[in-house]
């Protein structure tokens, strides 16, 4: 753990543990986030990725100490610890006949006042965010005309739209295809560097390497996870060894097979984004 | 595309015209015929204007209340009729107004007395609908489930009306008091509707339709599941009980001037999400309006159609809401079977796996 770039302690949290009756989902992890670090989570189905994330997000009971600026998600209380913290879970859904607009809109509840009115500090909020994950042409579409991929941005953008300091992602790049992925963690980094702790769970290696850093040299870390325990922690590189996935995923495993695979020391040069389908803005 | 203070006060006000515009064409409306009511009779006017104030109230009321029963449950069948609720607050009103009749307590008393009946027969019913609408354990262990609910909901109603049925049966003279038996049974308006207990009605209602105006930003992020709703910074139970409590308040207010009005609760949201989409900021207020004018038509209609001799006597207005109700019931089931709206509007989140 590279500690002279980090910024001040964001989360510390110390034997976390989560059981859902008699059965464990996660067992005595530790997680430190400063500032400005990703932490990326990789296991197999069951590891206890989603689970600690819900713990750490204060929405599942838990063991053990969570401590988000020194205080636990109950301490902060609701709507505080929703200025500070956004969560993107897996099951996280979003009304179908609500436009994007609106549906990022709602990321702003924790800012609005008793009537939830809203204002220019929203507007500037929706502008940013909205360009920073090219749904500015998607604005006035409603939900269930979008692709997968395309609602799966527009959730993570409701959690920015929060304007925390720290971001849970569990699976964020679910359903995202190259283009996504690729523009995912150059904006999970970009938004690491602009202070933001982030910890995302996620299947795909390569991107798993991408953001918790090594060949782009940011301040990363993985954490792989089997069977609720923290198995490794460090460097993407010294984690996501192949030995050790062959034997947590239980699968053979290829370093390359030769087939190309995003590159994601290039930055993506398509700011200007196109879209999967096509868009009727007459509405 | 902002929902601004600017924008808020234009809902509202154009909800106002549109309810304005209705009750001026209903007071056109009634039992002596269509027309603007001779000025040499003074008491038809006072009459109509009446009855269009008390179709409004209860309308709004009802209105009110499946908007936040439907945000509550996350489900659009939600209904103050169809989850009992109505049917329990009138119960509860009927065994209160018939020993309390006997006795002469003074208006303020008994006024309050009903009102307080009425939503305590509506908080029985919902909570019954919550105890038994749960899906006992398994994959959506604790969630609420829709069909389960509006199971409970009409075993509630009709085990209500069974019961009334039953005290009407042996008190005969019961019935005869305000709006007599099929009132209680079907809800129907009755103008002459005592002065105080429309002001205690109304001022619930105005009450309530305020405090849904604080809850309305926390119901429409509710809709993205409960967790996620959690960490948007909406404290999720409390948002949910203040949901039930003044949907019931609604709910009992309305029908304790009324009797159990069905559909209106249903239909009048439907209409205004067809307008405004489904952030329930932009629906109190043209779902409230849509509701008044909705109960407004309906029973001017009921007044109109005595006066063409169609009938001999005032049609009760529950029997018109249900007439309209019923088809439109069938219609939203039909749109969700056909999947038209994505994965339900709303029905459990479309998602289901939040809670």
């Amino acid at each position: 753990m590279s500690s002279h770039m980090a910024g001040p302690l964001i989360l510390s949290a110390v034997g976390v543990g989560v059981a859902y009756g008699k059965r464990p989902a996660v067992m005595d992890v530790a997680i430190t986030l400063p500032a400005g670090r990703i932490i990326v989570l990789v296991g197999p189905n069951g590891s206890g990725k989603s689970s600690l994330i819900s713990a750490l997000a204060g929405l599942v009971r838990c063991a053990g100490t969570v401590r988000w600026w020194g205080k636990s998600p109950a301490e902060w209380g609701v709507r505080a610890f929703a200025r500070q913290v956004a969560v993107l879970s897996q099951n996280t859904s979003a009304d179908p006949a609500a436009t994007v607009a609106e549906t990022l809109l709602m990321g702003r509840f924790p800012h609005h006042g008793l009537l939830g009115l809203e204002g220019a500090r929203d507007r500037e909020v929706l502008r940013i965010v909205s360009n920073q994950l090219g749904l500015t042409e998607l604005l006035k579409l409603e939900m269930y005309t979008l692709s997968g991929g395309w609602r799966q941005r527009v959730l993570l953008g409701r959690s920015l739209m929060q304007e925390p300091r720290a971001l849970l992602l569990d699976e964020p790049e679910a359903g995202l295809d190259f283009q996504g992925l690729h523009e995912l963690a150059w904006t999970l980094r970009s938004l690491a560097s602009d202070g933001l702790g982030i910890i995302v769970a996620c299947h795909d290696i390569p991107f798993a390497a991408a953001v918790g850093g090594n060949d782009a040299g940011n301040d990363g870390e993985v954490i792989l996870m089997g069977g609720g325990r923290a198995i490794a922690t460090g460097p993407a590189r010294t984690v996501l060894e192949r030995d050790r996935l062959e034997a947590v995923y239980r699968v053979p495993m290829a370093a390359s097979l030769g087939w190309p695979a995003i590159d994601f020391a290039t930055p993506p040069v398509n700011l200007a984004r196109r879209l999967d389908q096509p868009v009727d803005l007459s509405r | 595309m902002l929902w601004t203070a600017r924008r808020q006060a234009i809902s509202w006000f154009l909800s106002a015209i549109a309810w304005a515009v209705t009750a001026l064409c209903c007071l056109m409306i009634g039992s002596t015929g269509i027309g603007f009511p001779d000025m040499s009779q003074p008491e038809v006017l006072g009459f109509r204007l009446s009855a269009v104030l008390v179709a409004s109230l209860v309308g709004a009321g009802l209105a009110g209340s499946g908007l936040a029963y439907q945000a509550v449950l996350r489900n659009p069948l939600a209904d103050p009729y169809l989850l009992g609720v109505s049917g329990g607050a009138t119960l509860a009103t009927f065994v209160l107004r018939y020993p309390a009749r006997a006795l002469t307590w003074p208006d303020a008393v008994v006024s309050g007395g009903v009102q307080a009946a009425a939503f305590f027969g509506a908080m029985v019913a919902v909570v019954i609908c919550l105890a038994l609408g749960r899906e006992k354990s398994g994959a959506g262990g604790g969630r609420l489930s829709p069909t389960g609910l509006i199971l409970v909901g009409v075993i509630i109603s009709t085990m209500c009306g069974a019961i009334l049925q039953f005290m009407l049966a042996i008190w005969p003279e019961a019935g005869a008091l305000t709006g007599g038996a099929m009132a209680f049974l079907l809800g129907g308006l009755q103008p002459d509707v005592p002065s105080w207990a429309f002001w205690t009605a109304f001022a619930v209602i105005a009450i309530s339709v305020a405090g849904m105006m604080a809850l309305s930003g926390r119901f429409t992020v509710l809709s993205a599941g409960p967790s996620a709703a959690k960490t948007m910074g909406v404290p999720v139970e409390p948002t949910r009980w203040w949901g039930l409590i003044l949907g019931s308040a609604m709910a009992a207010a309305a029908v304790s001037i009324s009797g159990p009005i069905g559909f209106i609760g249903l239909i009048a949201p439907h209409i205004a999400r067809m307008a405004v989409g489904p952030d329930y900021r932009k629906l109190l207020a043209p779902t409230v309006a849509c509701g008044a004018i909705l109960l407004c038509w309906a029973d001017a209609l009921s007044r109109g159609l005595s006066a063409q001799g169609a009938l001999r006597v005032t049609l009760p207005v529950g029997v018109l809401t249900a007439c309209l109700g019923g088809p439109f019931f069938v219609l939203i089931r039909m749109r969700q079977r056909r999947g038209q709206s994505g994965a339900g509007v709303g029905v459990g989140g479309g998602g289901g796996a939040d809670e």
